[in-house]
């Protein structure tokens, strides 16, 4: 993402090619096996692309483990238990796939497994590869900005939110690094990191950024 | 060549999916500006595959690619052959006889003599044309494999593999239909148009004037099938489920399909289909012939439940066209339908007989829950199915092989 530090912000918009890896899961030693050994980029997607897809009401879990486990698998607890991991407590994804390593074997090692999916079930780990596009659509300053998001694609929310924090292991997502680096508003670009987008559609957080930016710009 | 008479731009789809969409779609294509793209398939008319290349070329050409479809020739004794393959990569025992091996060679040879394979790209579509891979000089090759070779019969599959395993990449429609092959594999579910002549917006009168030209009279519940007669359809099993609904509530079943040239099974099909039917005068099965589309969109707009009761199936795409009309579907739970249904909230997913009777008629005495599923059937096709989110997965996929084993590419 090459924005100018000292002005504008430019935003990116992605597309998400999904790869497939070959590895599928029937049961929780499946699960535990392929989340050991595929790629970084295959954790990233799986934990993410629930994201970028229409849902008929919000979804009961924002990852596809979780979601897997619960509607596939019927292990409830294990569900639960990965959709509380907040991957933005993470700088890369190799640190989070060794957190949910070190949740599942403790899940196992209490016995606690629920047999293999009827066929047809199974979890088929693939990866993402992801195309960055520089858009036409730019900022300058907040009211800008505050314009810009009302039109931006939700795949732009997206990648300055998500890809940029975890996969590309910056400290903050990219929104609120340039209010603080350009704009000079610390105290704005905290509030967008406070944000719990874990919980949020990309239509969720498009409208707390524009409430979060309006908050600003009428003060 | 094969021509098709698609005449719509990129910007005749923005008011259906929007300006961003197809945004992103004009930054993928001017990374590519020029390329030179050839698409091979078996059949110009019938099937899937044919209605995808229909739009798919005509539309990359406006997005300033330089596109070009190819249909491979082939005779009798062609098509026998690789409709067993077909049936064989879906599990059905067959053994390559030395003779249909080389019948098979031999055609996909002849017609690398007599056409043009010089692109920059070139998809080739399903296992028919796939050893023309021999003939490649330059460009990047991909295998697209529109059916499910998951539990394929393993002498058919291994002596494909030889070829398959020589392109550059494939693509799948689902992971579930893939094999594990050393080259990457892609996922790329396939798509409609939303303003072809099958699944353009009709007037009630246009509508109207298809129907009576069916002779088909609306005066009871109209459930439909729309699909070649195959016996992975059920065309059988669906006339069953017929008979057990109209037990319960009177109402017409049309069964529609056409003809394809790569498939030599459809007429027997048809014989038995005919013949089960027998003389009942509220089944309606229709031979429409090739590019019959305005019937057909014209029949799944009128149907008040559209069924699609697949033993088998690629990705099932006239469940993507009943659904895009906002109809309640009840589906069989295999192939791609699975991908497309979440059962209960945009359609039914059935595994018998039975299953289809009860969710019809389920469907024919609640209208309200026939109306929201067939809201959220159409949204759902809105958001994953459509034309534009193919071209930009391949678009995709272009620009991806020519980063290998990159993960983050910046166009």
């Amino acid at each position: 993402m090459g924005n100018d530090k000292s002005s504008q912000f430019m935003f990116w918009d992605c597309v998400q090619l999904i790869e497939l890896t070959n590895r599928k899961a029937t049961d929780l030693h499946d699960l535990l096996e392929g989340i050991k050994k595929v790629p970084p980029n295959s954790i990233f997607m799986h934990m993410h692309q629930s994201f970028l897809k229409y849902h008929f009401v919000h979804p009961d879990y924002n990852n596809d483990f979780s979601e897997w486990l619960s509607h596939k698998l019927g292990d409830d607890i294990l569900a639960e238990k990965l959709s509380e991991l907040d991957p933005f407590e993470y700088t890369n994804i190799e640190d989070l796939r060794k957190t949910m390593i070190q949740i599942m074997e403790e899940h196992t090692c209490n016995g606690l497994t629920c047999g293999k999916v009827a066929r047809g079930n199974e979890f088929y780990f693939d990866q993402s590869i992801t195309l960055e596009t520089l858009t036409d659509i730019k900022a300058g300053n907040l009211v800008e900005f505050r314009e810009c998001l009302k039109k931006i694609p939700l795949s732009s929310i997206y990648y300055h939110i998500f890809e940029a924090r975890l996969r590309l292991e910056k400290k903050s997502d990219d929104f609120s690094y340039w209010i603080e680096d350009s704009l000079g508003l610390p105290e704005l670009a905290q509030r967008i990191q406070q944000m719990d987008p874990y919980v949020l559609s990309l239509e969720d957080i498009r409208k707390e950024l524009i409430n979060i930016a309006d908050s600003y710009v009428s003060q | 060549m094969y021509h098709n008479n698609h005449n719509k731009t990129i910007d005749d789809y923005e008011p259906i999916v929007g300006a961003n969409v197809i945004d992103q779609l004009r930054r993928l294509a001017d990374k590519l500006d020029g390329a030179r793209v050839l698409h091979v398939n078996s059949t110009s008319k019938g099937g899937g595959v044919a209605e995808i290349l229909g739009w798919m070329v005509p539309i990359l050409k406006n997005l300033g690619i330089d596109s070009r479809w190819q249909v491979i020739k082939g005779d009798e004794s062609f098509f026998n052959v690789t409709k067993n393959f077909h049936n064989a990569l879906q599990g059905v025992h067959y053994e390559i006889s030395q003779e249909a091996e080389k019948v098979y060679k031999n055609h996909n040879e002849e017609n690398a003599s007599s056409m043009n394979l010089d692109s920059d790209y070139v998809f080739i579509h399903d296992p028919q044309p796939a050893p023309l891979i021999e003939h490649r000089t330059d460009g990047i090759w991909i295998w697209r494999c529109h059916i499910d070779i998951s539990k394929p019969y393993p002498p058919v599959w291994n002596f494909l593999k030889r070829y398959v395993t020589r392109y550059n990449a494939s693509i799948f429609s689902m992971p579930q239909f893939a094999q594990n092959l050393p080259i990457p594999q892609y996922l790329v579910p396939p798509s409609i148009d939303p303003l072809s002549e099958k699944n353009k917006r009709l007037t009630k009168e246009e509508i109207a004037r298809e129907i009576d030209r069916l002779e088909i009279t609306h005066d009871k519940p109209i459930l439909l099938q729309v699909s070649r007669f195959d016996r992975f359809k059920d065309p059988i099993g669906v006339i069953k489920a017929y008979k057990l609904v109209k037990k319960h509530e009177d109402c017409i079943l049309v069964l529609a399909g056409s003809e394809a040239t790569d498939d030599p099974e459809g007429p027997a099909v048809l014989d038995e289909v005919k013949k089960y039917a027998a003389e009942d005068t509220d089944i309606h099965i229709l031979m429409l012939p090739p590019f019959s589309d305005l019937q057909i969109n014209a029949l799944q707009r009128e149907a008040d439940i559209i069924i699609q009761k697949s033993l088998k199936e690629g990705f099932g795409l006239t469940v993507t066209e009943g659904m895009w009309k906002g109809k309640p579907v009840v589906c069989g739970a295999v192939g791609g339908i699975s991908t497309q249904i979440k059962n209960g909230v945009n359609g039914y997913l059935i595994n018998s007989i039975e299953g289809t009777a009860y969710r019809t008629r389920q469907l024919l005495h609640h209208p309200d829950l026939a109306a929201s599923m067939g809201y959220y059937a159409r949204e759902y096709v809105r958001h994953n199915f459509l034309l534009t989110r193919h071209i930009r997965d391949y678009l995709s996929i272009m620009i991806a092989t020519q980063h290998p084993n990159e993960t983050y590419i910046q166009v």
